[in-house]
């Protein structure tokens, strides 16, 4: 006890050097909890890109292909599923609700998505977060559409604008469907999924722009004007994918199975939750990587501890001889020499954690508002104060080479003090 | 007849390196307490003994007893408590700790050293005890206990020094060059200053100084050339 109030002593002696230590220490601290935090957020926020969605079914494919055009909206369906099919699904005594998705078609590079009311009700992100509306409310008529807020913004489109849905899903197309202009009804608020990156219309709508198309291209000489559009049968024959909801979570399993072992055509029904695991696995090394990098950062800034702590030892060569003099043990020489380590890490720790929350607090409303995150404040989790203590024992072993230092110096002085 | 309270034996010692001791000292006693002035070059040695004196190193072979306790024998933890424990020391300069007031400079031996707290303590408090060692050394002035150390003059700093060394009273203190750094007025001061304590204390003193015009201070003066048979 003796030598921790000599070595707080000391250090407020060096307080300068002490400081930049602290501060180094403190940076890199803020960096590697920073990082984690993320890394957390992130890969929740991933896992929930889609939630309180029992399962997803689409045409017999890889359930990660599935998942990544369903969802993410990336790449396309190898097949459709007939409308007699996901009727017939749709109907079982199980399923709650089900929401069909038409995907294909684009507007500038976004990717327009086919449903119906029931995905405004149904479709979930985060934790169970509902779809809300920045402005305007849900696709009624024919060639109404709800944005997400991704296209809006970059796009800078307003409500009641006129916007032309172009055939096939690259930026740039051929064939635009020019003669049927949707108009925007709905802006979504930001979610910080792809939702922000889809325009969204009814199934009447995609049906409605390819009346006059076969086999993927316009007719020629069967124009179909958006008026006489309306008034044809727009019933969809057949649709992407389609979400479903089941009263209880039991049927899971079974109802996977059963779509499975579908007669009628080869269907695929995956476990979002399972699914997006599995992605993640694929993408998680990048994440690991910035958590290894953040590391080396925290090691960088103990080196400079190491440095600060080795430097002194010179001019301390009178100190630790007058310590011996009157006593002091090796124990005493290292305890002296650690603890400071320890102390400077600690405040280091201490102000980076500090600054971290301080950055948290002030960037949580605009991460909420540009992007849909929220990041939880709470104490540090087990993970965290793992990281954390890591550190600090880092910081005590990096104590331990001056201190090692100290003592042979002080072995080779003896009780002469060097001038 | 008094005992002898320091006593060498066919000391040999020699650093690692080297083949050829640096000290080579057939007897050596100092009795209780004597004032014993041990004179010689800067060089010769005479820091490598206090530092076995100390116990901070072991001869390579010989004996040597302190208070009757061999050191030889001693772990190496038993031997920095037993300096501690009985061994004040004062150096050239530099003994101060800078970033310590004056009062806890004093009171640095009672931090490792359980029975110097409690001699210490005795009469009142070991501050109480520090506050009266520097008065008695003519650092009565308040202002002078409460500036930090590096702020005193090097004289004042030597009679801090003496302040520690004295404090919880060891048996034995060991000056090494005590008064280089001092002018000719504040060395004689300092000597009768130091003398005066120890004689109230009843304390063994070893002063070990190149200087030879201080040696009239003193009962018994030991030129070191003559005790050390190395010739390196």
């Amino acid at each position: 006890m003796a030598v921790l109030n000599l070595a707080w002593k000391s250090l407020l002696n060096r307080r300068f050097s002490a400081l930049l230590t602290i501060g180094a220490i403190a940076l890199s601290v803020m960096l590697l909890i920073g990082v984690e935090r993320i890394r957390t957020e992130t890969r929740a926020s991933f896992a929930n890109t889609i939630s309180g969605t029992d399962l997803i079914v689409g045409a017999r494919s890889g359930s990660i292909q599935l998942l990544l055009f369903s969802v993410f909206r990336i790449g396309n369906a190898t097949n459709n599923i007939t409308w007699e099919s996901y009727q017939d699904i749709a109907g079982h005594d199980a399923v709650d609700w089900t929401v069909p998705i038409s995907l294909g078609d684009s507007h500038r590079g976004f990717r327009v998505l086919g449903t119906n009311h029931g995905y405004f009700e149904h479709y979930r992100f985060g934790r169970k977060q509902p779809l809300t509306f920045a402005q305007g409310g849900r696709f009624e008529d024919v060639f109404d559409a709800v944005l997400g807020a991704e296209v809006a913004s970059e796009l800078v489109y307003r409500l009641d604008q006129d916007i032309a849905i172009a055939h096939g899903a690259g930026k740039v197309t051929f064939h635009q469907h020019n003669d049927k202009p949707f108009r925007v009804v709905g802006i979504l608020a930001p979610t910080g999924t792809p939702v922000d990156n889809t325009i969204h219309v009814s199934l009447k709508g995609i049906e409605a722009i390819h009346v006059d198309w076969k086999d993927g291209a316009p007719m020629p000489g069967t124009k179909v004007s958006a008026e006489h559009a309306r008034k044809m049968d727009l019933s969809p024959k057949a649709i992407t994918a389609f979400l479903v909801g089941l009263k209880s979570k039991i049927a899971t399993f079974q109802l996977q199975r059963k779509i499975n072992e579908y007669r009628a055509e080869p269907l695929l029904a995956i476990l979002p939750g399972v699914a997006l695991t599995e992605l993640w696995g694929v993408m998680g090394v990048a994440e690991q990587m910035l958590l290894v990098v953040s590391l080396f950062v925290v090691l960088v800034g103990l080196s400079g501890m190491l440095v600060a702590l080795l430097t002194s030892l010179n001019e301390r060569r009178r100190e630790m001889a007058v310590l011996r003099s009157v006593g002091a043990r090796r124990h005493h020489i290292f305890t002296l020499m650690v603890s400071e380590a320890v102390v400077l890490t600690l405040i280091g720790i201490g102000i980076g954690l500090a600054l971290l929350y301080i950055l948290m607090i002030a960037s949580q409303p605009v991460l909420q508002d540009r992007f849909g995150i929220v990041i939880a404040l709470g104490p540090p989790g087990a993970y965290e104060l793992g990281l954390l203590s890591l550190v600090l024992l880092a910081g005590a072993v990096v104590g331990l080479i001056p201190a090692y230092r100290a003592y042979r110096n002080s072995l080779a002085d003896g009780l002469t003090i060097r001038v | 007849m008094p005992k002898s309270i320091i006593e060498v034996q066919q000391l040999e010692f020699a650093w690692e390196s080297e083949q050829t001791p640096v000290l080579s000292i057939a007897s050596f006693k100092v009795l209780e307490q004597e004032r014993i002035f041990i004179k010689g070059p800067s060089g010769c040695g005479k820091s490598t003994l206090l530092g076995l004196l100390g116990g901070v190193m072991l001869p390579q072979s010989g004996e040597i007893r302190i208070l009757d306790q061999s050191l030889i024998g001693l772990s190496r933890g038993d031997r920095d408590r037993f300096r501690g424990d009985h061994i004040g020391f004062v150096f050239q300069m530099f003994n101060l700790i800078p970033y310590l007031s004056v009062i806890d400079n004093v009171t640095l031996p009672c931090r490792f050293s359980e029975r110097r707290r409690r001699r210490a303590a005795a009469q009142s408090t070991v501050e109480n005890e520090a506050q009266r060692l520097l008065d008695h050394l003519g650092l009565t002035d308040n202002t002078i206990k409460a500036k930090a150390a590096t702020d005193l003059s090097v004289g004042q700093q030597q009679r801090v020094a003496v302040a520690r060394a004295l404090i919880g009273s060891p048996e034995i203190i060991i000056a090494d060059e005590p008064t280089s750094a001092l002018d000719t007025d504040l060395r004689d001061a300092f000597i009768r200053l130091l003398m005066a304590d120890c004689n109230t204390n009843g304390t063994t003193l070893l002063f070990v100084s190149h200087d030879g015009g201080l040696s009239p201070h003193f009962d018994r003066v030991i030129d070191f050339g003559h005790i050390n048979r190395s010739t390196h």
